[in-house]
């Protein structure tokens, strides 16, 4: 009778908890360029937010040199260095300086994996950090988009309510979930390892 | 949806169904009140013209019975500034609102020139023709241009009869026609405004969700509920 050998297996906890220890952010380069095509070039990334699909080198540098670089908190979302994805929050002024919007995008062979999640847990930290006035971090995932919604609740953000023909996107006209953290929510909180 | 018709002056309306009659809003061209048609005569109050079919009614179809005033709608301008500061200088009316209380009628008569008569949509509540408060719908522009703001402020000594409700009534069934660009309709009311959330409630408007520290308002962080009607949803 033959025996089956079972193959050498990694527990995947392990696996991903290997792989979101590498996972870093930092501001964006230059040098990004052709890590940045791959993802802000591909339409299921693009989709579901307002940057718009990214066709060729020259305007992939044109954003990172006019957009990404001078953003005061624009990050590349990293693995080893290399850019996976970004994350934005944009302040609103005057009246409003107490609020500001969070984005995200993760190239699409990273989904899955707990990487926009563990990105936004280490930008708010960041973000209440640098803006001490800052009471409300809101963000709006379309309301298809599951998965965002998921990372949103998963970092803590409370789900407020769903927006109805909110806005439009891409030329359509969608219903948005709107979140909000705030500043007295517990957030920043020792980041865990998943 | 609510039919949105004008009519020539003068025009029989003797002949159409009492449903259509019903449904129809009418705009006089020259004192710019917005009226239902019926067969009273209606004396436009600016010029001497009388169009003999139509008649300042309620908006919500209740005809105006002998000596009760009539609600209509129009332009705020300069000469309201008299009345417009009855509302404006009141706490009670502004406790709720972005703006402060006026104390100069200097400021309400910049406020009149420089905010309300550019504005795309504002209008004066009118009782008689006498303006005790107002009504507005703000736009947006780009990707936001399928909605509107709605904001209302009314003098305190005419709360609690159904004023406003009837006005965003009349606001809510019209808004839609005169914009085909507007999908929603959205208002913000403070957590604390019972009032103003009963009337969007009573007038139709679904209620979405509370915003946390969404505005400062007066020095404090506060907590909006956000309500919408849609183009699409059942019309007043």
């Amino acid at each position: 009778m033959q025996q089956k050998v079972a193959p050498p297996s990694v527990d995947p906890l392990l696996e991903l908890g290997v792989l979101l220890v590498r996972v870093t952010f930092r501001p964006f380069r230059v040098s990004d360029v052709d890590d940045f095509i791959l993802w802000a070039g591909d339409e299921q990334v693009t989709r579901t937010i307002r940057w718009k699909t990214i066709t060729s080198k020259e305007e992939a540098l044109t954003f990172i040199k006019e957009v990404c670089i001078p953003h005061h908190f624009c990050r590349s979302i990293c693995i080893d260095d290399r850019s996976i994805g970004f994350v934005l929050v944009i302040r609103w002024s005057g009246a409003d300086r107490h609020k500001a919007d969070i984005g995200y995008g993760v190239a699409a062979k990273h989904w899955g994996q707990g990487i926009a999640t563990k990105a936004v847990k280490m930008v708010i930290s960041e973000v209440f950090k640098d803006f001490p006035d800052l009471v409300r971090l809101q963000a709006f995932a379309v309301v298809e988009n599951i998965a965002s919604q998921r990372v949103l609740e998963k970092a803590g953000f409370t789900r407020e309510g769903l927006l109805r023909k909110y806005t439009f996107l891409k030329g359509q006209l969608k219903d948005l979930v709107i979140y909000s953290l705030l500043s007295t929510d517990s957030n920043g909180a020792v980041d865990d390892m998943v | 949806m609510s039919s949105h018709m004008s009519v020539a002056c003068g025009s029989s309306i003797s002949s159409l169904k009492s449903s259509t009659k019903a449904a129809m809003i009418f705009g006089c061209p020259a004192c710019k009140s917005t009226f239902l048609l019926t067969t009273q005569p209606h004396a436009c109050l600016t010029t001497s013209i009388d169009f003999s079919k139509g008649l300042h009614m309620e908006a919500d179809g209740k005809q105006g019975q002998e000596g009760s005033p009539e609600l209509s709608l129009r332009p705020l301008d300069l000469s309201d500034i008299d009345d417009f500061m009855v509302w404006a200088t009141d706490d009670k009316v502004s406790r709720f609102c972005t703006w402060d209380t006026y104390t100069s009628k200097e400021a309400g008569i910049d406020y009149i020139k420089n905010i309300v008569i550019p504005h795309p949509w504002f209008k004066a509540i009118c009782l008689d023709n006498k303006a005790i408060g107002s009504i507005f719908v703000s736009a947006n522009n780009g990707n936001d241009r399928c909605r509107g703001e709605l904001g209302y402020a009314l003098a305190s000594k005419y709360w609690g009869k159904g004023i406003v409700t009837r006005a965003v009534k009349m606001v809510a069934s019209s808004i839609f026609n005169e914009w085909p660009h507007l999908e929603r309709l959205e208002a913000l009311v403070d957590v604390e405004n019972g009032g103003s959330q009963r009337v969007l409630e009573k007038v139709g408007f679904q209620r979405e969700g509370v915003l946390r520290k969404f505005v400062i308002l007066k020095g404090r962080c506060r907590d909006l509920v956000i309500y919408s009607l849609l183009s699409t949803d059942p019309q007043p």
